[in-house]
């Protein structure tokens, strides 16, 4: 088994549909890493940590089933779905909304909030593009192209966020490097 | 893909980056700097931040692009206790934890020519290991959560596969004296993997 399968079972990085799903009282705090995709109902908690990235949040209104993709790229551009479900914008968001179906959301209950997408570095690392801006055009694209209206956004600036959601409350609280919380 | 065969090779010429890394170093802030392990690794794209040792609270970290024959990106990441020692070593005094984003322009200055020694030192104890050359660019001096500035260093790597070549070293100044502890690292891109791959085929 390669160093990376073996990383990768230490962390069930396609779908994390496990004990976040059964019906617990105890609330869990499921961190999503980069490209990751997590599922979770009420009363546990998905959280990440942002920076040029997308924090994709989309949940059914009514079951308060709740999926959080964290984006890296803007668009695959045709490349199939690899071992990070999140990687790409478009990929993040038919991934979501398909598991969020296949656990019994209903299609026109499901909304979104988003954050990140911070310009990081200017020169050194300069990547040619802003690609924060790039992220938040290619979601907020594949979002429109599925029908799923965005019910909050916190994006852009130059720092990185802390975010947590909440999938009983349907709330995300925000917070930037070096200021207050935000709640969306 | 490095296997594990190429992976132990290329740990050597890791290792003499390191050294390199160190003297320099040593000579910079005039105190002893051991290095704790070179380390030669394949990790998921998802995972390495965490690997590499970023987590979710303030960290100062300092990046630059590589270019040249192994183009990639190379970090160091200081905690706030690691970063004050070696601001204290030049004559510089950092802000408190809680308020490193009022770093001054002297202390960043110290940090950012820091940088620049460990990495082109670094760079090129590896990269003349394999008759090659690297050019860091000028680096950036990032505070922030240790993780969040990570994904702008994935991206290049990030485009081409699921897993990336990383090399990480620590290095350590003298503990009882409260000496910086960095951990250095060079994430390769595609390209370079492949170059390296075939300079320690057997």
């Amino acid at each position: 088994m390669t160093a990376t399968e073996t990383i990768r079972k230490r962390t069930d990085t396609f779908l994390k549909i496990d004990a976040a799903l059964a019906v617990a009282r105890e609330v869990k705090e499921i961190k999503v890493l980069i490209g990751q995709v997590h599922i979770a109902r009420p009363p546990h908690r998905l959280q990440t940590v942002l920076g040029s990235c997308i924090g994709l949040v989309i949940f059914d209104l009514e079951t308060r089933l709740t999926g959080m993709a964290h984006v890296l790229l803007p668009s695959s551009q045709g490349k199939p779905r690899g071992a990070l479900p999140g990687k790409y914008g478009d990929h993040a968001v038919t991934c979501l909304v398909e598991s969020l179906i296949a656990h019994g959301a209903g299609r026109n209950r499901l909304r979104a909030k988003m954050a990140g997408g911070a310009r990081m570095f200017d020169h050194a690392i300069d990547y040619s593009r802003d690609i924060g801006a790039s992220n938040i055009a290619a979601v907020e694209e594949a979002l429109h192209a599925a029908g799923i209206p965005i019910v909050a956004r916190h994006m852009g600036g130059t720092v990185g966020r802390r975010i947590d959601f909440d999938a009983s409350s349907l709330r995300m609280v925000v917070e930037d490097f070096g200021n207050q919380a935000a709640v969306i | 893909m490095l296997d594990l065969k190429l992976a132990g090779n290329f740990a050597a010429v890791a290792r003499g980056g390191a050294e390199n890394a160190a003297t320099m170093l040593a000579r910079w802030l005039r105190q002893p700097i051991a290095v704790e392990a070179a380390v030669v690794e394949m990790i998921g794209i998802d995972l390495i931040p965490e690997e590499v040792g970023a987590d979710d609270e303030a960290t100062i970290m300092l990046a630059a692009r590589v270019k040249g024959a192994l183009p990639g990106h190379t970090v160091a990441h200081l905690a706030h206790r690691d970063a004050a020692a070696l601001v204290a070593c030049l004559g510089g005094v950092l802000p408190e934890e809680g308020s490193l984003g009022t770093l001054g322009e002297l202390e960043r200055s110290m940090l950012q020519e820091t940088a620049n020694i460990l990495f082109s030192s670094f760079m090129n104890g590896m990269a003349s290991a394999l008759g090659l050359f690297a050019i860091p660019y000028a680096p950036a001096v990032r505070v922030d959560f240790g993780t969040a500035a990570w994904a702008t260093i994935l991206l290049q790597a990030a485009e081409a596969a699921d897993d990336a070549l990383v090399v990480t070293a620590r290095l350590t100044g003298p503990a009882g004296a409260g000496g910086p502890r960095i951990r250095l690292i060079f994430l390769a891109d595609a390209e370079a993997l492949t170059l390296i791959s075939g300079k320690v085929a057997p």
